[in-house]
């Protein structure tokens, strides 16, 4: 993308501000034109007041001297003001249609990407954006400004000076260029190593249990201390050419400024300036330097929050795999016909992991897949959510191909359980009724109780309003689970989707949810995944996949009666018949 | 926008609210501390950095006295009028104006500038003009070289002590028990370990630089001030009350919205992360338009104090500079008038002038300084909070080597445990007293014995204690009341290396590190030749789906490699447990997440693997159970049923019901 197509974009998040904007731009103009004014007061008061004498314009000029700053301070004020509530408003846009896509985007972006990730791009690019959005961009226009007025002002004092200030100015900008180039390179493997360090922190956070038990801290601190070592080492680089830089900037200035005077001091005593001359001169030299300076920094901010909407706009390019048409039907409530035509899907090209699926399930059937790791029972389940799209064939519900329907209006037919609980660290209640917002009081509970686990939550002192996740209470996997399964249940959904939803659970617990499940199945049509054969017994259909495709399928006695059977060898084998042979 | 007085906008349900505490005294020890542990070991360094920074602060007064010199006594531009009356001067200044330095389009105010007393100059004054820039030049170079030299060691002993802080942080989060880690969590260890310490650094630095130049600066222009015209010092401490009223004004407020700022903040990143984890239950329950009015909400409840601290500093700074401007201009204008009236040369007039306006510098160094501390106190508590986090179990001063072989058996004696209280920040006092008191013990006096060489099954219900069981046994936890022994040693006189290296622990979700395939296999036991990585493997039923990766024992998987599904996971844990071939194993529910299939080819080589040792496992298959010596059902914390397969299912009782269950 062309960095005038970057800019473009970024401004299109302000396009609501554009008054605000042009406001600001006009105060900067204005307050960098009032700049000009003050060195001249000084001169005007060291020339004709202190060295001629001529003390009846020293109150005026005084009030000049006295009045000019305060009125631009004023007016920077506003200015300020105005350009922080442009930047802010623009970053929360950026943000919010940033989050708003990410949240659309489809699974197969979140198995790529880690959410760490993510995060971070959410957070520290838009405010690394953030920083250049809103002063250094009003800075650009008024140091321009002022560099020309400046610019102007000292050629009209004394045009040979005024060369001499500029060689000074070439000086800092080659300083900035021979320096600049080692500092960004160290600041990258700074941050670099600080993010192995992180990794590495992260890791084994997240393998603690492993850590103690092995009893491997002095190794993992080694570790830490070799990667540590190595961080602060490109540390003390990035920090010392970095001060080499500033240095320099300010030996620069300081030497500048000094040759400057001492030469316009020269030029006084062969009588080419006054000495109020030389005071408006090194004024005006300040002014200019600083620019300078400010705007070699700029380029590498610049840069740097060029590289900022680089990630943020791949991540709003990233194409939202599971589009709406535009033509969408909107639905109620299904009835929970589920037909598969000779669906295929693939993740990755080439690698099939569906291979032609037929099966039609009527309204209320339940029905469960089995099968051995990567046979692709999961793959079903989230083709049915519609998680994916099909790569080959279609897949109706209520007779009509899932891609006609509002994505929304679709999702809501479900209620899914998965393997890896999630909770949201807010209260039960809200957890619980996280897929109906509007669930009342006594909905949650019929849920809580459907699921097994109102007992134990009334048993709280806080009852449903006791939080979990982070901050609050821990729960144990199977609790997790259980409020995950209530939830769903309070979604009230037509098709429910159970992947392993009680793998967690004791047999005992498993088989009062089995009873409740019964109940709340009733007339649901669900797809159930699990391991073990005990809980799917009783599913109106069940289907043995292997290797994406169905082997087997019938119910539970129609496959136990064929002999040698697949299904009926691994049931025999579960279900313990020749246990006690061992 | 700029309405103070409403809060609403921040309360909202996944915001938690902000704690506002933290008082001196706290900080008071953390920096004597801070001092003592982090600083004193680098006093040389930091003292020579100091002293350099003080020289280097007086760099402007210098520059300012050599400007007086050039004004005074080699241009000699106005001052002295008294000496020679003013038409003279003008007629001397017309008269030695040579015509062909002054082109015709030099204005006229110039020329009449330029009329200044030449007759006043000293003759030499070119002369004198060279050896002050020569010594001008020399000042600015010696003083940049020494402010080099104070910088580049003050970095090297920031990095010190940030290194220093950073591991010690490490170690002891390492050292600490898994109750603390689960209560704090991934992220927030991290930004302590990382980002706590970084800001503590920055912090110092910031400290020691602007504290040193302040205080040099302040004596230095003090000094001046009091030789030259006492009366400009006199107005300068009057504005000091000002300044520090107008500080005591905003500072509690700046602090108070930058508080909230900081925990509106780590709630985003909170929520985010938490919603980015579970993308999938979002979308599946259609929440995406609730999600996003959440982060709205969070986020304008982010920039709206962001917009508001900008404001006060804005305000503050104006109030700030409007105060110099004037006493600035008042100097000036009193200056001014003096040398109208002969009493002050010009040059020393703007040199008292600017070093008044210096004295400024350290004024406004001292208000940031306030806030600078008040970050590097925050900074620091949090380190040292994690630093004084009393660590749950250690090392006996006595601990005794793993009894090798196991003789005996395993002892649990009278074991009772009971998790530590969490930190719901949302309870008041007595409702977090009414749970201590409601929390039940997890185990409740628990009495077992198993054999050398023997294996126990443990069963139960979720919830019944199993895992915390395991998790005594290994040490993970610390009882609260009760022991275990090993051959009559009990385990917290037991040596830490020798317990790692003799118990092997397959845990119940199965933790896997960022790395090949082959380094997580060894992970236990990092000398083990490629022909043991195999058996274990292999012994684990994971030889063969590792055998169909590309790049098999090196595939990498975690963070950036392949994700492995929960019976990897599982399989992977075990065989990095085999792989240490240790005395005693506690298996913990390591087979739940495996197809029928390999479970039973797994429990088939854990039959032949667990020959001779002492094993300990939890699980929910009959099929596991029967082949174990003994059988224990635990219901609430207690013993509920022990015995053989014969013994429980004669009792009749959680077992034979399970049994029946599974084998029907």
């Amino acid at each position: 993308m062309s960095s005038q197509n970057k800019i473009g974009r970024v401004f299109g998040f302000a396009r609501k501000y554009r008054r605000l904007i042009v406001a600001a731009v006009l105060l900067t103009m204005l307050l960098a034109g009032m700049a000009v004014v003050p060195p001249l007061i000084t001169r005007a008061l060291v020339d004709r007041v202190f060295t001629c004498g001529e003390t009846d314009q020293f109150l005026f000029l005084g009030f000049l001297f006295l009045a000019v700053p305060i009125l631009s301070q004023v007016l920077a004020i506003a200015q300020k003001t105005l350009s922080v509530m442009v930047s802010v408003n623009l970053i929360n846009n950026l943000r919010l249609a940033i989050y708003r896509h990410l949240l659309y985007l489809s699974l197969r972006f979140f198995n790529r990407t880690s959410p760490g990730k993510v995060v971070n791009r959410l957070m520290e690019d838009t405010w690394a954006m953030q920083t250049v959005c809103g002063g250094p961009c009003l800075t650009v226009i008024s140091d321009l400004i002022i560099a020309t007025s400046a610019t102007m002002a000292t050629i009209a004092i004394n045009w040979r000076l005024a060369l001499a200030l500029y060689a000074v100015i070439a000086v800092f900008v080659l300083n900035y260029r021979l320096r600049i180039k080692k500092i960004i390179r160290y600041s990258r493997l700074v941050r670099r190593e600080d993010d192995l360090l992180n990794a590495g922190v992260q890791n084994r956070m997240g393998g603690d249990l492993a850590i103690k038990t092995f009893g491997t801290e002095a190794r993992e601190h080694l570790a830490f201390h070799d990667q540590d070592v190595i961080s602060l080492d490109y540390g003390y680089t990035r920090d010392v050419a970095n001060n080499t830089f500033w240095m320099n900037v300010s030996l620069i200035n300081a030497l500048g400024t000094a040759a400057i005077y001492l030469l316009g001091c020269a030029m006084v005593l062969q009588g080419e300036m006054s000495y109020g001359d030389v005071m408006a001169f090194s004024g005006f030299a300040a002014q200019l330097l600083w620019p300078a300076v400010r705007f070699s920094q700029l380029v590498g901010q610049l840069q740097e929050a060029g590289v900022a909407a680089q990630r943020l706009f791949e991540l709003l390019d990233e194409p939202c795999e599971i589009t709406e048409k535009p033509d969408a039907v909107p639905c109620r409530r299904l009835k929970g016909q589920v037909d598969f035509e000779d669906v295929h899907f693939h993740y990755e090209p080439g690698v099939e992991v569906i291979k032609g699926i037929d099966l039609h399930v009527s309204p209320g059937q339940t029905v469960a897949f089995i099968g051995a790791t990567g046979c692709g029972k999961s793959t079903l389940l989230n083709l049915i959510a519609r998680f994916y799209d099909v790569t080959g064939g279609t897949l109706r519900l209520d007779g009509r191909d899932i891609r006609d329907y509002r994505l929304h209006d679709l999702r809501s037919q479900f209620g899914i359980v998965l393997q890896e609980s999630h909770l949201f660290s807010t209260t039960i209640r809200e957890n619980i009724a996280y897929g109906r917002i509007n669930a009342t009081e006594e909905e949650v509970v019929q849920a809580a109780k459907a699921a097994e686990i109102h007992d134990f939550i009334a048993s709280l002192p806080k009852g449903y309003d006791t939080k979990v996740g982070e901050d609050g209470l821990a729960l144990s996997v199977g609790q997790k689970q259980r409020i995950n399964i209530a939830r769903a249940i309070c979604a009230d959904p037509a098709i429910m989707i159970m992947d392993e939803a009680t793998s967690s659970l004791d047999s005992d617990a498993e088989a009062a949810i089995q009873r409740a499940m019964t109940r709340v199945l009733a007339n649901r049509t669900s797809f159930v995944v699990a391991h073990r054969l005990s809980t799917i017994k009783n599913a109106d259909q069940i289907i043995l996949l292997d290797h994406g495709v169905i082997v087997e399928q019938g119910t539970h006695d129609a496959l136990m009666a064929i002999p040698n059977g697949r299904y009926h060898d691994l049931y025999t084998k579960h279900i313990g018949k020749g246990v006690l042979e061992d | 926008m700029l309405n103070f007085t409403r809060e609403h906008f921040r309360d909202y349900p996944y915001r938690t609210p902000a704690h506002h505490g933290g008082n001196d005294a706290a900080g008071g020890a953390l920096y004597w501390r801070f001092l003592r542990e982090y600083l004193w070991p680098n006093r040389w360094a930091l003292l020579l950095s100091i002293l350099l920074v003080a020289v280097n602060a007086n760099y402007s007064y210098v520059i300012s006295y050599l400007n007086r010199v050039v004004v005074d006594s080699i241009l000699v531009v106005g001052g002295e009028t008294s000496e020679i009356p003013d038409t003279q001067v003008r007629l001397t200044a017309q008269d030695h104006i040579p015509v062909a330095r002054h082109p015709p389009e030099v204005s006229q105010g110039r020329r009449i500038g330029l009329g200044v007393r030449f007759t006043n100059r000293p003759a030499e004054a070119g002369r004198k003009l060279f050896w002050l820039a020569v010594v001008y030049i020399l000042t600015q170079f010696s003083f940049n070289f020494v402010a080099r030299w104070a910088a580049r060691r003050q970095i090297a002993v920031n990095q010190v002590i940030l290194g220093k802080l950073r591991e010690d942080l490490h170690q002891k989060v390492l050292d600490l028990s898994l109750s603390y880690h689960h209560r704090l969590g991934t992220g927030r260890l991290l930004s302590r370990i990382m980002s706590d310490t970084g800001a503590a650094k920055t912090a110092l630095n910031e400290v020691i630089s602007v504290g040193t130049r302040g205080a040099s600066m302040l004596a230095g222009g003090v000094a001046i001030l009091l030789v030259g015209d006492w009366r400009i010092l006199m107005l300068l401490c009057a504005c000091a009350p000002v300044f520090i009223l107008l500080r005591k004004k905003t500072r509690p407020e700046v602090q108070r919205l930058q508080i909230e700022q900081r925990q509106t903040n780590s709630c985003i990143y909170g929520l985010v992360s938490q919603k980015m984890d579970a993308v999938k239950a979002v979308q599946s329950y259609g929440r995406e338009r609730g999600e996003i009015l959440a982060f709205h909400r969070l986020s304008s409840a982010y920039l709206r104090d962001a917009v508001r601290v900008e404001w006060y500093f804005m305000v503050t700074n104006f109030w700030t500079w409007l105060i110099v401007h004037l006493v600035n201009c008042v100097i000036f204008l009193y200056g001014g008038y003096l040398v109208l009236q002969g009493r002050m040369s010009l040059g020393k007039m703007l040199f008292l002038q600017s070093t008044a306006n210096l004295l400024f510098q350290p004024v406004t160094d001292f208000t940031q300084l306030s806030f600078i501390l008040q970050r590097l106190q925050v900074a620091l508590a949090r380190c040292f909070g994690v630093l004084d986090e009393p660590l749950e179990i250690t090392e006996d001063p006595n601990a005794v080597p793993f009894p090798t072989p196991l003789c005996q058996g395993v002892a649990i004696e009278h074991l009772s445990f009971q998790y530590p209280a969490g930190s719901d920040a949302s309870l008041t006092p007595e409702e977090r007293e009414r749970n201590r008191n409601h929390r039940q013990l997890v185990l409740d006096d628990v009495s077992l014995f198993v054999p050398a060489g023997q294996w126990l099954c443990i069963m139960g219900a979720s919830g019944s204690g199993k895992t915390t069981l395991l998790h005594l046994l290994a040490r993970l936890y610390t009882p609260t009341a009760g022991s275990i022994r090993f051959d009559g040693v009990d385990l917290q006189k037991i040596q830490f290396a020798s317990l790692r290296e003799r118990l092997g622990v397959v845990p119940q979700e199965a933790q896997i590190f960022s790395g090949s395939m082959r380094d997580n296999i060894a992970y236990g036991y990092l000398n083990a030749t490629n022909q043991q990585i195999l058996k274990a493997a292999a012994a684990a039923q994971m030889h063969d789906f590792i055998m169909e990766m590309p790049v098999q024992y090196e595939t990498l998987i975690g963070e950036k490699g392949q994700s492995l599904s929960g019976g990897q996971r599982q399989r992977l844990s075990l065989a990095r447990a085999l792989l240490t071939n240790p005395d005693v194993l506690l298996l913990d529910d390591c087979t739940s997440a495996l197809d029928a299939n390999t479970e039973r080819r797994i429990q088939e080589t854990l039959a032949t693997q667990l020959v001779g040792k002492t094993a300990i496992m939890v699980s929910q298959r009959i099929s596991m159970a029967v082949r174990c010596h003994q059988i224990a059902v635990l219901a609430d914390g207690h013993v509920a049923e022990l015995g053989t397969h014969q013994q429980l299912m004669a009792n009749n009782g959680f077992y034979a019901k399970l049994f029946r269950e599974q084998t029907e």
